[in-house]
């Protein structure tokens, strides 16, 4: 049974992404309008087509097959948490048809005032990662979304042909088109929370800060995002004083490792060696961590 | 009148269904990818062609006037509408009776579906642009679903200034605005067009159709 705590520290975890996220884009089209916005869709879809490729390379490195089915399985890197509502309509190799009825994404983005930043996010996002994950061939199609006026609930409704692939990526997609596969005996373990989001977390930072020093420069494109990281920081301290207060908790060492989904003590993370261009991981700590810490009151 | 423009929204349909039931059933699998290939390529085709016109009339090439006329969803009689948001940027729009369905519903509607999967998208952007993002949601073809749902963006953002001014007057600084007149699209031109691409794309992939007792 996971108790409410546990909930609310998935809750944060995932919360903390979208933090950096909003803060970091009302900066880009605050200060630079529909270049920084530009800008911003630009670094959604890399984060997406990033995401898409990486669950692909680890689905065929465990030998499973690319299909609609695995994509939603398998494919899955983004941890769950307990206010997400969804029904799954249809789920087949070639179809999937779901609705997503609460999108906490959506409901944070709102809290911020920011929807149109979170709509830019789900135009991109979806699109650019479950094609890369399919070859490029999967349809994908959102028609209603949380983060568009009007709309009760996000539709999603996907296909997947083997008509449409080449005779390699049929073979790599559909059983039926591979004469002799055996599929793994093992289950591929699903996404955890801390580690989970801490992916998510660094990938949207980085593409962020690469879209932004490609399109602006060095100098312009770290100032803007250090910009947004100190805005996020501040949001993210306010947000972890309130949740502290409302759990009675006092915010240390633990409190931090437990609800942020990046860890503090930069070095010891990996994925810095292949996300570190630009001064990333430097910046980070400088306009992120600091002034998280001395929000909360640590230092 | 009436009678005529029933036979006209319906002739198409049974063009497409003779042609793709011909396929399938020469060629299986082979047909199904070929079939597929031919509704991509008539789309793209149309959309071309719906570019032009619009180009020709001095109109841009955004979302706005993408689907008038008979273009992309079928019109006049039995074709029932419902837009919930139309600009430049951005169209949303129910259908809620397709005379192209009715037909379709009759006899194999996965060929059907096939049609509003591969066609759609390549009319849409061959339209506007390849950045349009095209969404159908819902098909009368799809068990379970009441009626087509189609949501587009083309988002002035995602293009080059180059395209951006071909597709949004307010980054042209020529641009002028004028009255126009639409062209409606006619099922016979729909037909000559479909027929085209099928025999071309046969060509390509090395095929013969026989439609004995078909169209």
């Amino acid at each position: 049974m996971t108790t409410r705590l546990e909930g609310i520290k998935e809750e944060c975890l995932q919360d903390s992404w979208v933090i950096l996220y909003t803060f970091i884009a009302k900066e880009l089209t605050e200060r630079r309008g529909s270049d920084g916005e530009q800008i911003l869709r630009e670094a959604v879809r890399r984060y997406g087509c990033d995401r898409g490729l990486t669950n692909q390379k680890r689905l065929l490195d465990h030998n499973i097959k690319i299909n609609l089915l695995t994509l939603f399985n398998e494919g899955r890197d983004r941890p769950g948490e307990p206010r997400f509502t969804s029904c799954t309509i249809r789920n087949t190799r070639e179809e999937r048809i779901s609705e997503t009825l609460i999108c906490s994404f959506a409901d944070v983005w709102k809290k911020y005032d920011a929807k149109w930043l979170g709509r830019i996010y789900c135009e991109e996002f979806h699109l650019a990662c479950y094609e890369a994950f399919s070859f490029g061939k999967a349809k994908i199609n959102l028609t209603r979304s949380l983060t568009q006026d009007g709309d009760d609930r996000c539709r999603f409704y996907h296909t997947y042909r083997p008509e449409n692939l080449s005779d390699q990526e049929r073979k790599l997609s559909f059983e039926e088109f591979d004469p002799g596969y055996e599929p793994p005996t093992e289950k591929m373990p699903k996404p955890q929370g801390k580690s989970g989001f801490n992916m998510l977390w660094i990938k949207m930072y980085y593409y962020l800060l690469e879209c932004s020093v490609e399109a602006l420069g060095d100098e312009e494109g770290r100032a803007l995002v250090a910009a947004g990281l100190r805005r996020a920081a501040k949001a993210q301290a306010e947000e972890f004083l309130s949740r502290a207060a409302a759990t009675e908790q006092l915010i240390d060492e633990q409190f931090m490792e437990d609800h942020l989904p990046i860890s503090l003590d930069y070095d010891s993370e990996p994925l810095w060696a292949q996300y570190d261009r630009y001064g990333a991981k430097q910046l980070l700590r400088d306009c992120f961590g600091n002034t998280l810490l001395k929000g909360v009151g640590l230092t | 009148m009436t009678h005529q423009t029933s036979i006209e929204t319906t002739s198409f349909a049974e063009l497409y269904r003779s042609i793709a039931s011909a396929l399938v059933t020469q060629y299986g699998f082979q047909g199904k990818k070929t079939l597929r290939r031919c509704i991509r390529h008539y789309g793209t085709r149309l959309g071309q062609l719906r570019r032009e016109l619009l180009i020709r009339a001095g109109q841009k090439t955004n979302l706005k006037y993408v689907f008038d006329c008979g273009w992309g969803i079928p019109c006049g009689n039995g074709a029932v509408r419902e837009w919930t948001e139309r600009s430049e940027q951005q169209i949303r729009v129910n259908v809620l009776s397709c005379p192209f369905a009715r037909v379709w519903l009759e006899t194999d509607h996965e060929l059907g579906h096939a049609f509003c999967e591969e066609f759609y998208p390549a009319y849409v952007k061959a339209t506007t642009d390849p950045a349009t993002q095209v969404n159908v949601g819902k098909t009368l073809l799809n068990e379970g679903d009441e009626f087509c749902q189609f949501s587009c963006y083309l988002r002035p953002s995602n293009l080059d200034p180059q395209r951006r001014q071909v597709c949004f007057a307010e980054h042209d600084p020529l641009y002028q605005d004028r009255p126009w007149s639409d062209t409606s699209l006619g099922d016979a031109q729909r037909c000559a067009l479909f027929l085209e691409c099928i025999q071309q794309i046969l060509h390509e992939d090395g095929l013969t159709l026989d439609l004995t007792g078909g169209i």
